[in-house]
């Protein structure tokens, strides 16, 4: 079990790599949850060469500000490389820090945690029900576009014919829970023999995917069946804007346009405004485009 | 391009435009629409807040209701919980009902978004 020192809270992991620095958007998500959370306490989970990055690019002063709690560690990450896409027309590959992502289960300071990638932003105070409720673990399991449009199949499934895929963007769990216990148990067994739920499971693709070893953990402790152990977090449906979508502008940090191409017709785009809403931006260099705007708007 | 044909894509983009805000809306009100209840999740739905006025009618002093999660729950204090699911509607519906009142007067892609370009 993890020494719990606080009640609640919300945990970051930030990581930065040569080409994507988490951090910035770790600030970027710490700040929205103080906006309109009201279980705001907020860690962030890092690396040493990413908090020294920290430091040099933001004065301490704002980081106290940003940050409640912060656990720096001295980790050497496994070698996971993923391409990103930054609209349409721009492609990259970088490393992608997430195979120790089930830690958090004994890092995490809080009896109850929230954790959220730092590219989910928090909008309005719905995820606060969840800290109310006497679930053991939660998540996402459906989701819909910026543009309204269902995720593909494979974001859905892991299969065509095959399980529920279940998003590990935001995952709320209470520390002294044995379900929870073993779903983290679960969740690094799965990481450990990859290939193999690859082989079982029939997904597709190279990529260490913390969705795909969640979604098997959560079929494997429903006993190999759909179940309701694992509750869904509070609204149900996650939002989230596509690596293919782009941000037009920042009216506030819960209040953005966005440009969505169509994902069969890249050439056809739409204008998506959402305001008050939680949004997933897979399109992270999108958002630290703006982050010069944001940090006026988070820090003034 | 033909004149007529540009105005026609315009026109269609813009009823797409409007349309997919529309969703957003619908999508806004149906997140404010949970509400959390003796450690549990429920949806505000018209179908269960007039189930409960029903019990009430009835004089029926508390039930068992599945949550969210579909997990059976006793609700003890019915006017209380009616009290909130109604209130919770009621507040989701005319947030969506005044921001869907702005969108429907415009008539311009650009501005039915906020984009000024």
């Amino acid at each position: 079990m993890s020494n719990s020192e606080f009640d609640s809270g919300v945990l970051l992991i930030a990581y930065n790599n040569p080409t994507l620095e988490y951090t910035k958007l770790a600030c970027i998500a710490a700040r929205s949850v103080k906006k309109y959370m009201k279980h705001n306490h907020v860690t962030l989970m890092t690396d040493l060469p990413s908090y020294k990055q920290l430091q040099s690019s933001m004065a301490s002063e704002l980081i106290k500000l940003t940050f409640d709690n912060i656990i720096v560690e001295d980790i050497e990450h496994e070698r996971n490389t993923r391409s990103h896409r930054d609209s349409p027309w721009s492609e990259f590959v970088t490393q992608f820090n997430n195979k120790n992502k089930h830690t958090i289960f004994h890092k995490s300071p809080y009896k109850k945690t929230l954790m959220i990638d730092v590219d989910y932003l928090i909008g309005n105070n719905t995820l606060d029900l969840i800290f109310e409720t006497n679930s053991d673990l939660a998540m996402y399991k459906d989701a819909i576009s910026v543009r309204n449009y269902e995720p593909r199949i494979w974001e859905q499934k892991l299969h065509p014919d095959g399980i529920d895929m279940w998003w590990s963007t935001a995952v709320y769990w209470r520390s002294d829970s044995e379900l929870a216990k073993l779903f983290f148990g679960v969740w690094e067994h799965v990481k450990e023999n990859y290939n193999y739920y690859k082989w079982l499971y029939k997904f597709p693709g190279v990529l260490f995917r913390t969705d795909y070893a969640v979604s098997i953990a959560v079929h494997i402790l429903n006993g190999h069946r759909q179940g309701n152990l694992i509750h869904e977090l509070p609204g149900k449906v996650m939002r989230f804007s596509e690596q293919i979508d782009d941000i037009a502008e920042f009216k506030d940090i819960n209040d953005m346009i966005l440009v969505c191409p169509d994902p069969k017709e890249l050439w056809k785009s739409i204008a998506s405004r959402v305001k008050n809403e939680n949004v997933h931006v897979m399109n992270k260099m999108a958002i630290l485009r703006h982050y010069p705007k944001i940090k006026q708007m988070i820090y003034d | 391009m033909d004149d007529k044909l540009k105005e026609a894509l315009e026109f269609s983009n813009f009823r797409l435009t409007l349309n997919n805000q529309k969703q957003n809306l619908k999508h806004r009100m149906n997140t404010m629409l949970t509400i959390g209840y003796n450690g549990h999740m429920f949806t505000a739905r018209l179908e269960l807040i007039n189930f409960v006025k029903q019990l009430l009618d009835l004089s029926v002093k508390q039930y068992v209701f599945l949550d969210d999660n579909e997990n059976p729950v006793m609700v003890s204090d019915l006017m209380d919980f009616h009290s909130r699911l109604l209130s919770l509607y009621t507040e989701a519906l005319n947030e969506y009902y005044v921001e869907h009142e702005k969108i429907k007067k415009m008539r311009d892609t650009k501005k039915l978004v906020g984009l000024n370009v």
